[in-house]
């Protein structure tokens, strides 16, 4: 049972400042390890994401009811406090002595002009550990550049390496280094959190987006470092391909594959497509097999890999006459039959309704939200056999925690809270508790 | 960082970015090889000609760890391993699902011997349900997890070539599932090192690479939870349910401009607008109906088009640069070598590390949450090279723990 096992990041509370994508899924996988995050905002410019998306029959859209941003957001508390007036900072920098982490992801000035630079924060909580997550970095010529998820992608080099040979870039279809700058922010912060329960220890994480595109680029960089040769003239990236028709690399999959492609499946649809991928001589005499001993692949000179890789062309005109008339799953599931690595194109919808293993999984889980009704949202990819990760019903509606952060977490008197509130400081005059929202972004 | 933490890396490819990742946090990566050498060893691309050539493949992801020669086919090879499990306090299974239980050195023999122990299996599929057993490459995973479906391109241009893969799902390259379910792996590892910080207990963790993938496409998923909309592939750019203004332009010298049109309020639009003009190149956009961004929005196809033909007049440096100081999210499309000459990362912050390899001085990128930490990385062992060492501690320590019992006897 979820309430038996314990969550390893419970007693850990992190102040989160985040805002957009990247800074919220660090602290969503900080609240799923069991942290108890604290969302902070104030209305008037509350993050963006509470009005990306909406459910698609929604009539009355507010600040509290994006499903995006529930998603992106589940497990954390809400606090409401004005930064702009000498009290809301006082509450923050009563805050930051009782949490482990402060977490922000602004531009690189923004913290230093709240007065609450790093060196402020260490002397309020010397075992802190402050996160930051920002284009560039905290310092150097670009550290005040203008920088989004794509911007960054761009400027790394990850974009560049993605597309067919000869094309321009394809880059990537989403903010890819949101997401993983998110995920190795919040691996910064447990390996600070390990070195504190150590050492006792705070520390400074300056994560910027084009660094980890750096590291995640893969090795082709250091294969370019190394022969001093620009990536960008060998017929990198190869599409699909894992090494050009004279072997070389052009996929930095860890593999050597040839073929290595996608085919289009029965249908027409978009996404009506089923990849192959021929790594060794025994899935070549695999996927013989499971095509029916064909004619054509008994030709010598696809049974060694050099061989495969010149011919992949070849190779690749039957295998796509093969796939012709099937549907992708049935495709994929003849091949690996035989041990073939092949999988679907899957496109959302697949991976929520036809997907097997997805659903054996439970990585959707099905959750209340009072404001979305039951609704699902993506699990944390991995298990365990004495932590329990599943989402915790939980979600920063603005403003909710304002009494249990300020009472239980700060201790503050009855009166201190509600002078507060009648200063305006919590919550902004003439703002409705729940605000509506004219336009969604998507 | 992870200094004292000590990890042996059991793989066939899917865990060594995780075990990468923990080595140069400071971490003790043993990285077990049977005699034959890791697979990786014979992936390329290559330096030096054989039989001494060296995988740069295997030197980029084995960074930092050791590495010590087992055949765990071998009954006393499979008893040294399990007495290096004994002190150690993490495993990270990356051979697939049950291979390592098949050859006796499961989660279930080696907690036996170490209760402490945090056991890591990553695996393309996880540990359990109907695709298990599915054989994966990071290509058939990049399709299954969804990335393929929201890559590539919507205007012909992937087709340049003549390869017929117009509108064909793209897996941008580089070893990305490896890289998602290496992230996902040592966050379900640190967290549970933590956790057992406190309760002394050892747990058996099962990472999949399929649902690490399946949750990184950000809108592709909530659209059809949500809406019941599939995103389309765009070039270059987000894919989503409807078409959208291009993002991306080919420069004067031959590169490309990543021109986000996204969150350029008013008062960028006008510096844009001025700045164009400058150089008589504003076509018409200083017209009033482009002034405020709800109007606009309507006409952002032509906007972009305009975007695009004072991008082929000029340089991507000089639009990175000028776009730039006018505080617009614009970047050029740099390939990864690029920033091998950009003082930012290499003086300014310690971005990369230059390393003495065994080939020559090899760069490579830090953890990018340990940056300005100075962090040492060491370069990937050869085969074996520590094997006398690591079996050689604990054999002795072994003996010295024995050494009083027998003293007193």
């Amino acid at each position: 049972m979820a309430s038996t096992s314990p969550r390893p990041l419970a007693g850990t509370r992190v102040l989160d400042f985040t805002w957009s994508v990247a800074g919220p899924t660090m602290t969503r996988y900080l609240a799923s390890l069991g942290a108890e995050v604290i969302k902070v905002e104030w209305p008037r410019n509350a993050d963006p994401m509470r009005s990306a998306m909406y459910l698609g029959n929604e009539q009355h859209k507010t600040l509290n009811n994006g499903s995006f941003f529930a998603n992106l957001n589940v497990g954390k508390r809400s606090l409401t406090v004005n930064l702009r007036t000498e009290e809301g900072l006082a509450v923050v920098r009563d805050l930051v002595r009782e949490c482990d982490v402060v977490a922000e992801s602004f531009s690189a000035t923004v913290l230093e002009r709240w007065g609450l630079d790093h060196a402020t924060l260490q002397h309020l909580n010397p075992s802190i550990v402050y996160a930051s997550v920002s284009g560039f970095g905290h310092n150097g010529p670009h550290r005040d550049k203008n920088t989004w998820g794509p911007t960054a992608q761009a400027m790394s080099g990850i974009s560049a390496m993605s597309g067919e040979a000869g094309a321009p870039p394809a880059g990537w279809g989403w903010s890819y280094l949101d997401v993983t700058s998110g995920y190795m922010a919040a691996l910064g912060v447990l390996t600070a959190l390990i070195r504190r329960q150590r050492t006792g220890e705070g520390a400074r994480l300056d994560m910027s987006q084009v660094e980890v595109g750096i590291s995640l680029a893969g090795p082709g960089l250091l294969e370019s470092a190394v022969t001093g040769g620009p990536l960008r003239r060998r017929g990198v990236p190869g599409g699909n391909r894992s090494v050009a028709t004279d072997g070389s690399v052009v996929g930095y999959r860890g593999d050597t594959a040839a073929p290595s492609g996608v085919y289009r499946t029965r249908g027409g649809g978009e996404n009506d497509y089923c990849t192959v991928s021929v790594a060794d001589d025994g899935h070549w005499r695999s996927l013989k097999d499971a095509l029916g001993n064909p004619a054509w692949a008994e030709d010598p000179r696809y049974d060694e890999p050099g061989g495969r890789a010149e011919h992949q062309d070849a190779i690749d005109t039957e295998l796509a006459a093969w796939m012709a008339g099937r549907d992708k799953y049935e495709a994929m599931d003849t091949l690996q039959r035989y041990g073939v690595p092949a999988g679907a194109v899957q496109s959302g919808r697949d991976r929520v309704e036809n997907d097997p293993q997805l659903r054996s999984r439970g990585i959707f889980a099905e959750l209340e939200h009072p404001h979305l009704g039951t609704q699902a949202f993506e699990g944390v990819p991995f298990r365990s056999s004495t932590s329990d990760y599943e989402l915790e019903p939980r979600w920063p509606l603005l403003g909710a925690d304002n009494d249990y952060v300020l009472t239980e977490v700060l201790g503050y008197s009855a009166e201190t809270v509600s002078r507060l509130h009648e200063q305006h400081v919590l919550w902004p005059d003439g703002v409705p508790a729940n605000p509506v929202v004219e336009r969604s972004l998507w | 960082m992870l200094e004292g933490l000590t990890v042996l890396e059991l793989d066939d490819g899917l865990a060594e970015f995780a075990g990468k990742l923990l080595a140069d946090s400071g971490a003790e990566v043993i990285k077990i090889e049977p005699p034959r050498g890791a697979l990786g060893r014979a992936v390329g691309p290559f330096v030096g000609s054989t039989p001494d050539r060296t995988s740069l493949q295997f030197e980029h992801y084995n960074t930092s760890k050791q590495s010590v020669v087992l055949d765990l086919t071998s009954e006393a090879d499979r008893i040294l391993l399990t007495r290096l499990a004994a002190r150690a306090d993490v495993v990270l299974d990356g051979l697939g699902a049950g291979v390592a239980d098949s050859l006796g050195v499961g989660h279930t023999e080696l907690s036996a011997v170490n209760p402490a122990l945090i056991y890591c299996a990553v695996t393309p599929f996880g540990c359990d349900g109907p695709w298990a057993g599915f054989a994966a490459t990071d290509l058939t995973q990049l399709a299954l997890g969804g990335v393929m479906a929201s890559c590539g391109y919507d205007d012909g241009a992937g087709d340049a070539d003549g390869t017929g893969y117009s509108g064909a799902p793209v897996a941008p390259t580089g070893g990305h599932v490896k890289h998602l379910v290496g992230m996902m792996a040592v966050m379900a590892t640190l967290a549970a090192v933590l956790e057992r910080g406190t309760s002394g207990r050892g747990q058996f963790v099962d990472v999949s690479a399929h649902e690490a993938t399946a949750v990184s496409t950000e809108m592709a998923v909530p659209f059809w939870l949500y809406q019941q909309r599939e995103v389309h592939r765009h070039t270059a750019r987000h894919a989503m349910p409807a078409r959208t203004p291009r993002w991306q332009h080919r420069c004067a010298d031959g590169k490309y401009l990543l021109a986000l049109p996204l969150y350029i309020d008013d008062a960028r639009f006008a510096e844009l607008v001025e700045w164009f003009d400058s150089e008589g190149m504003a076509e018409d956009l200083a017209d009033e109906m482009y002034r405020r961004s709800l109007q606009r929005e309507d006409h952002m196809f032509h906007v972009v088009d305009v975007i695009g033909r004072f991008c082929a007049r000029h340089d991507s440096d000089y639009l990175f640069r000028e776009a730039q100081a006018r505080r617009l999210p614009w970047a050029p499309v740099n390939s990864p070598d690029e920033l091998l000459a950009d003082p930012h990362f290499t003086e300014h912050r310690d971005t990369f590390v230059s390393v003495a390899a065994h080939g020559g001085v090899h760069l490579y990128a830090q953890p990018p949450f340990l940056i300005g930490h100075g962090t040492s990385i060491r370069p990937a062992p050869r085969l074996g090279e520590h094997t006398r060492d690591v079996l050689g501690a604990v054999l002795e320590d072994e003996y010295t723990a024995d050494t009083p019992a027998r003293q007193q006897a």
